[in-house]
Order: C-alpha cells, then sequence, then structure tokens
C-alpha cells in the first residue's frame, strides 16, 4: 500500500504539534526566562543578561549538586545495568526454572509503585528509632552502625540513592531479560559443544549480544539520574544542609521557594545540556543501530 | 475500503481526544512531590462569574485537607451558602508545604487564582503584597465597625502591611512546652521559668532516663520556630524588627549568635537522632509517655487527644518559653502567630469575596471552631471557660494576655533567609556548621535579598 507524502505528514502531524507545545516551546522559554532576574508572580521581569549562569558557576551548591546526579548515575549504572544484568542472566538460566517468571515479578513489582509511596516507604525503613533498618541493624547486633541515616550528611544521599536502585533494578533487569530471550539457542549449544562453562558462555555470547539493550539500559539510567526529583523531595528535601540536593530540587528550591525563577531557569538549561550531551555521547560511543540483529 | 474507515475513525478520535484536553482547563495541578495533597479541584469554571450578579462562584484555596479541619470548612461553606442562595464556594486545598508552592503558581495565573485564599500573616503575605496581588480590606475595615471590634487587635496586628490590611485571622497558633504532669511530679520538678531552670530539668529528666524534650528536625521548620523566639529573646526588638525586614537586614547584632549558642545547649536534650526524625515522631514520644516534654503549637493539641492511647493517657500542661536572664530582647513575647484569609485582588466579586472572608474568620465561625476542632481565631468571646476544655482555656488566656507575637520564621523572613534557617540549621546541628558560618550565610543571604526587593 502507498502512502503520499502528504497522508504521512498528516498521521505525524497532531504527535508532532503536541511535543512542539509541551517540549520544544517551553525548552526555548525556559532558555530566554534564565536571562531575567523574576519569581514566577512578578509583574516586571528584570533582563540581567547572562549573570544568572556567573553567578551558577561560582555557587557551590550547584557542584554539591552536580556532584551527587554523577554519584546517582554512577551508582544506577553499576547496580541497575550491571548487576541487573547478572540479576538477567541468572533469570534466564537454567539456576530458576520454573520459578523465573516468579522471581521477574517480583522484582518487577517496585518499578512500578509511585516514587511517592516508595519515599514515603523508604523514610520509615530509615528512621531512626522504629524503623526497619536500625532495628535489624539491633537484632544482628551491630548497633554502632545505626544512625540517622536521612538526617546525617554523609549518609542522606546515599540512602536515597540505595532506594532508588531498590525500586529501578527489577525494571532493568526485565528489558535485558527480554535482550537475553532474544539470542538464539544455537550460540549457546555451539559453545558447549567447544567446551563452555556457564560462566564463559555468559561473557562471550550472552554480555556482546545484549550489547543494544545495554546501551539502551545506561542511556536510561543515566538521563534518569540526572532527572531525579521526587525521590530526594519526598524523603529529605535536599538536607540535611544541602547535602542530598541534585539538579532538579536545587531548581524546584530556587523557582518555587526563593522565588528565583530566571536562576531556576538557568539551572534548568545547563541541567538539559548535560543530560543531552551524555546521551550523545553514550549512542555515540556505542555505535547502536549497526548490528546484525536491527 | 474498511482499512480506510478505521484510519479516519481513529484520527477523528485522536483529534477529538486533543481538542478535549485542551478544552478541560489548565487545572490539572500535578502538585509536585507531595506526600500530602488532597482537595478537592476547582474546575477552573470559565464562564460562570457573575455576569448578571445573579449566580457568584468563589474560589477558596486552603491548607486544611486533612479531617476534622477539611470537614468543618466544608460546614462553613455550605452555612454560608444556605444562607445566600446565590453564592456557590469552589475549594482546593493542599497540605502546609506543597500549599505554598500551589499558591504562588496559582497568584501568577490570574485566571485560575482564587478568589479568597489562606496566607500566613509576615513575609509570607507581603510577598505577595509586594506584586499587587493582594486585595486592601482597609476600606471594608473602616466602614464595618462591628467586625473591626470583633477581633482581638494585637492578632490582627501581623496582618498590616505599610498600614493598610491585608488579611484576616482563621487560626491563631501559639508554641508552648507541654510536659507530662506525672513524669513532674514523680521527679519533684516545677516548671521552668528561666533558661537556666530549663536546662536543669532536662538534665534532671534525661538521668532518669528520660527522652527531655521529644522532638524532630527533619521537616526542617521545627528547628526554626527554636531559633524564632530565641532570636526574639536576645536580639532588641526594635533591632530585630530591622532586620527582619529585607529593604534593611543587616544581621550583625551579637544577639543572633547567642541565640545560636543556647539552642546548641537544649539540642542533646532532645530525642536521639533528632535530624533525622519529623516533628510528629517527637510527639509520638510525648503522647507515649517517652518524652517528657515537647516544644508545639496550640493547634496540636486535636492531634495529641487522637493520638493518645486512651488506656494510658497522659495528663499534660503547658508553659511558655523560658526567659533567658541578661539577654537583650523580649523576654515576654509569645512565639505564635496567627493565620488568616486573604482576598485577591483581582476577583471579579470584590464585595462577595469580602463578606464570606467576615463570615468564615468571624466570630460565629470562631465559636463553632473552639468547639469541634479546637482551634482558635482571633475573635474575642470565643471561649467559653464554663463548656471547654480547661487545657483550651489556659491556653485561651496566654494568648489574650500577650502583649506580644512573634511569628514563625519562616513567614517572617525574606524567602532567601528562609532557606538558610530551614537547611542549614541541621548542618549547625550536626555540627557540620559552625554558629560563625551559619550567621555568614545568612548575611550572604540578606544582601541578595535587599537586591531582589529594590
Amino acid at each position: 500500500m502507498r502512502v503520499s507524502k502528504t497522508t504521512a505528514f498528516l498521521y505525524v502531524l497532531p504527535a508532532f504539534i503536541i511535543i512542539a507545545l509541551f517540549v520544544y516551546v517551553p525548552m526555548i522559554s525556559n532558555v530566554y526566562y534564565s536571562l531575567f532576574q523574576m519569581s514566577a508572580f512578578s509583574a516586571n521581569p528584570e533582563f540581567i543578561g547572562l549573570q544568572n549562569y556567573a553567578e551558577l558557576f561560582k555557587d557551590n551548591v550547584f557542584y554539591i549538586a552536580l556532584k551527587n546526579n554523577v554519584l546517582f548515575a554512577a551508582v544506577s549504572v553499576l547496580v541497575q545495568c550491571v548487576f541487573g544484568l547478572v540479576l538477567a542472566i541468572l533469570l534466564e538460566s537454567k539456576l530458576t526454572g520454573k520459578m523465573s517468571t516468579f522471581y521477574r515479578v517480583i522484582y518487577f513489582i517496585p518499578a512500578i509503585m509511585s516514587v511517592s509511596a516508595v519515599g514515603m516507604l523508604w523514610s520509615f525503613i530509615y528512621e531512626p528509632s522504629i524503623g526497619l533498618l536500625n532495628k535489624v541493624l539491633e537484632m544482628i547486633g551491630q548497633t554502632d552502625w545505626a544512625r540517622a541515616w536521612l538526617g546525617d550528611e554523609k549518609t542522606a544521599m546515599m540512602s536515597v540513592i540505595m532506594m532508588s536502585q531498590w525500586q529501578n533494578m527489577g525494571y532493568i533487569t526485565l528489558l535485558l531479560v527480554v535482550a537475553i530471550q532474544k539470542i538464539p539457542e544455537e550460540y549457546y549449544e555451539a559453545a558447549e559443544i567447544d567446551g563452555a562453562n556457564a560462566l564463559a558462555k555468559a561473557w562471550y555470547i550472552t554480555v556482546p549480544m545484549v550489547r543494544d539493550m545495554l546501551v539502551v539500559g545506561i542511556v536510561i539510567t543515566v538521563t534518569g539520574a540526572f532527572k531525579v526529583f521526587t525521590e530526594v523531595y519526598v524523603t529529605t528535601l535536599g538536607g540535611p544542609g544541602q547535602a542530598s540536593h541534585v539538579l532538579g530540587t536545587y531548581l524546584y528550591l530556587q523557582g518555587f521557594i526563593n522565588n528565583r525563577a530566571g536562576y531556576a531557569s538557568a539551572i534548568g538549561v545547563i541541567a538539559f545540556i548535560i543530560t543531552f550531551a551524555l546521551s550523545i555521547l553514550q549512542i555515540r560511543i556505542s555505535n547502536t543501530g549497526t548490528s546484525a540483529a536491527e | 475500503m474498511y482499512k480506510k474507515v478505521i484510519s479516519i475513525m481513529l484520527l477523528s478520535v485522536l483529534a477529538l481526544s486533543i481538542i478535549l484536553t485542551g478544552c478541560s482547563g489548565g487545572n490539572s495541578s500535578e502538585t509536585t512531590g507531595t506526600t500530602g495533597t488532597t482537595g478537592t479541584q476547582t474546575s477552573g469554571s470559565t464562564g460562570q462569574s457573575s455576569a448578571s450578579n445573579e449566580k457568584v462562584t468563589i474560589k477558596l484555596m486552603h491548607r486544611f485537607p486533612d479531617e476534622p479541619f477539611q470537614g468543618f470548612i466544608d460546614k462553613v461553606c455550605q452555612q454560608y451558602e444556605s444562607a445566600h442562595p446565590n453564592v456557590t464556594i469552589k475549594q482546593t486545598s493542599a497540605a502546609t508545604d506543597p500549599y505554598k508552592e500551589k499558591l504562588t503558581v496559582m497568584l501568577s495565573s490570574g485566571t485560575d487564582a482564587p478568589d479568597v485564599f489562606f496566607g500566613f500573616s509576615g513575609e509570607y503575605l507581603n510577598q505577595f503584597v509586594r506584586e499587587g496581588k493582594v486585595l486592601d480590606l482597609t476600606p471594608y475595615w473602616e466602614k464595618d465597625k462591628a467586625w473591626a471590634d470583633s477581633y482581638m487587635p494585637q492578632l490582627v496586628q501581623p496582618f498590616y502591611t505599610d498600614n493598610k490590611l491585608y488579611g484576616v485571622p482563621y487560626r491563631v497558633s501559639v508554641k508552648m512546652f507541654f510536659y507530662n504532669k506525672k513524669i513532674f511530679q514523680d521527679l519533684n520538678l516545677s516548671t521552668p521559668q528561666t533558661w537556666d531552670e530549663l536546662l536543669a530539668v532536662c538534665k534532671k529528666l534525661k538521668d532518669a532516663g528520660y527522652i527531655p524534650i521529644g522532638e524532630g528536625t527533619a521537616d526542617q521548620w521545627p528547628a526554626t520556630h527554636y531559633l524564632a523566639i530565641l532570636n526574639a529573646r536576645c536580639v532588641p526588638a526594635d533591632i530585630l524588627k530591622k532586620d527582619y525586614d529585607p529593604k534593611t537586614g543587616e544581621w550583625t547584632d551579637p544577639g543572633y549568635m547567642q541565640a545560636l549558642d543556647l539552642f546548641k545547649q537544649l539540642v542533646p536534650y532532645m530525642s536521639p537522632h533528632v535530624t533525622g526524625q519529623k516533628h510528629d515522631m517527637g510527639r509520638q514520644q510525648f503522647v507515649m509517655g517517652q518524652a517528657a516534654m515537647m516544644f508545639a503549637e496550640s493547634v496540636e493539641i486535636p492531634f495529641i487527644d487522637q493520638e493518645m492511647d486512651q488506656s494510658n493517657p497522659v495528663d499534660y500542661g503547658m508553659f511558655a518559653f523560658p526567659s533567658i536572664p541578661n539577654a537583650k530582647g523580649d523576654q515576654n513575647a509569645i512565639l505564635g502567630a496567627p493565620e488568616g484569609f486573604s482576598v485577591y485582588s483581582g476577583t471579579k466579586n470584590p464585595d462577595v469575596a469580602v463578606d464570606f472572608l467576615k463570615y468564615l474568620c468571624g466570630q460565629e465561625v470562631g465559636k463553632q471552631e473552639v468547639k469541634e476542632i479546637k482551634w482558635f481565631n482571633a475573635c474575642k468571646n470565643t471561649v467559653d471557660p464554663a463548656t471547654s476544655d480547661a487545657k483550651l482555656v489556659d491556653c485561651y488566656n496566654v494568648m489574650v494576655n500577650a502583649k506580644s507575637v512573634v511569628n514563625w520564621m519562616d513567614n517572617e523572613v525574606h524567602a532567601l533567609i528562609r532557606t538558610v534557617y530551614y537547611e542549614d540549621t541541621a548542618a549547625y546541628m550536626n555540627g557540620t556548621m559552625t554558629a560563625q558560618q551559619f550567621m555568614d550565610k545568612i548575611r550572604a543571604a540578606a544582601q541578595k535579598a535587599k537586591q531582589t526587593v529594590q
């Protein structure tokens, strides 16, 4: 069935309009607002050019937030993609057998929970006097490890990051499980004939074959790590002090609490540039889309 | 042919859904990060306002979505609607912190702005007054003497800016130390009047195995309450007033450092891991008898009653924040503030909105408020000593006799300074920040605040 160019264009048009209106127009307006000093409700925004950016680069909370986002990304890739891959391989191996569907569901359920609900749940787990974590540490005799997880600058960010891993690992694992399922059996049989053990099969066959999906997983986790907001907002609000601020929460603080919408827009622009650059970089490096399976 | 029909149908469904979502009013505020947002949404009903002065819709926005407070407001609205059949009241609500952010957005949106909205007196309301978003109530106040006289003036005072009235109180909250009478009796303690007495009481309680002060500062605002009253005790009143005004704030008085040092002395007597738990947890510890005291607001009394284990109730009393000997501030100020409602300056029905405001914050509702939800508003004669709870009467008398009221920190100071108090007090309590560093940060924020209000 031949589709004329006009028809094709008309089909694409509605989605294009929506994306243009709700994604691209705000993005460009954001860059515009970042050149002003204004509050969300101010009658007269004051043009100040690049001053917001100058201030941003000298702002050490910005660097704390950036560091936290990078830490978030690093841990996320390690736990969700690397351990997720190991978990996916295990789920698809003979070890789990008939129970593999059951395990898949168990690991995936946190991913469909609302982030706010997960935040509340983990606030209770991390609660210093009645929370699960400290109680378990008491039970196994390690009471000196018990602390105010979300109230101590040294542990606040990591606690939030770990909460996020708990929630999202199942999702990446599932993506990888799907990718593994598409690997033809013949490769494994051929490897067995050549005397490969399970570890060799995993390393030489599974890992290279899921490379495309792995790159997708890494892009998702890294961009997700730079966009994180709710996880921090419902647990620590960026505190104590500024120890657990991320770009998202710092933007929110400046925009809606400090009423500096122009400054917040500048933060938004920088966050966008970073995520955009990282995504392009990752896709280029991995050179996806050129594998034979395409 | 069949395919064509299907594809045309799908296209029209797509087009229709786009048009409909676009039309259903921009009011689908997915309030970000709210754990407490409930509330009936205003449907952004355009075109329903008073073309002919017949049917009027008033949009009310408040921060009391929990029961029984939401139910009480529903009742008040219904009562008003029955008395004024041509008026319909549409409510929106959100919990405190999300409310502040939501109101900022709503007031800047223009058409969706509520007609009557809740506001904290002080800087919180002033930021909107400066942008011209709040209706000046002074003409109405001066015209209706009966209305004006029904209030306790010291509680309406915080709603004045530049000698104009911008809001009226709906509820008044005062913060006091609550103490467990039985524990105090057992240990032979009397309620402390001065700071040294307070520390001595705390030490005795700690030695006896109790948590002296049940508290949690993870929600950021509780610690700022201590600093607010300590600032009022340690810094001379006129300097405090000058510093709290963003146009003239300097924050160089040594009283601020003294306040921080005193606060640090109290922190070891608060619940263990105090920066990692929330204020509610501290109150739980008090209600369960683990903590002998707590520093809480009078409006928490209904919560205490709800949370109390009826088989093992705690008999509690209250005392005011102690005085600091030799400190240069106001030793008699009470920490507390009226919170109330204001009218949007761009409302289409100012007279109806103000009339509703008079009712909502008036004496009749005030009496019901004390009886049903145990909150005071600022009207005179709303508490009947004969029929009310003894603790409420005590509280009420404290309020009536208070010569000066000190407002909550986050409503009193400019947003930039508020952020330092909110975020960095935890770092100060944890010991990762010194008092000197804290005040340097405050002074830097004050400089920045000056620039934004010029």
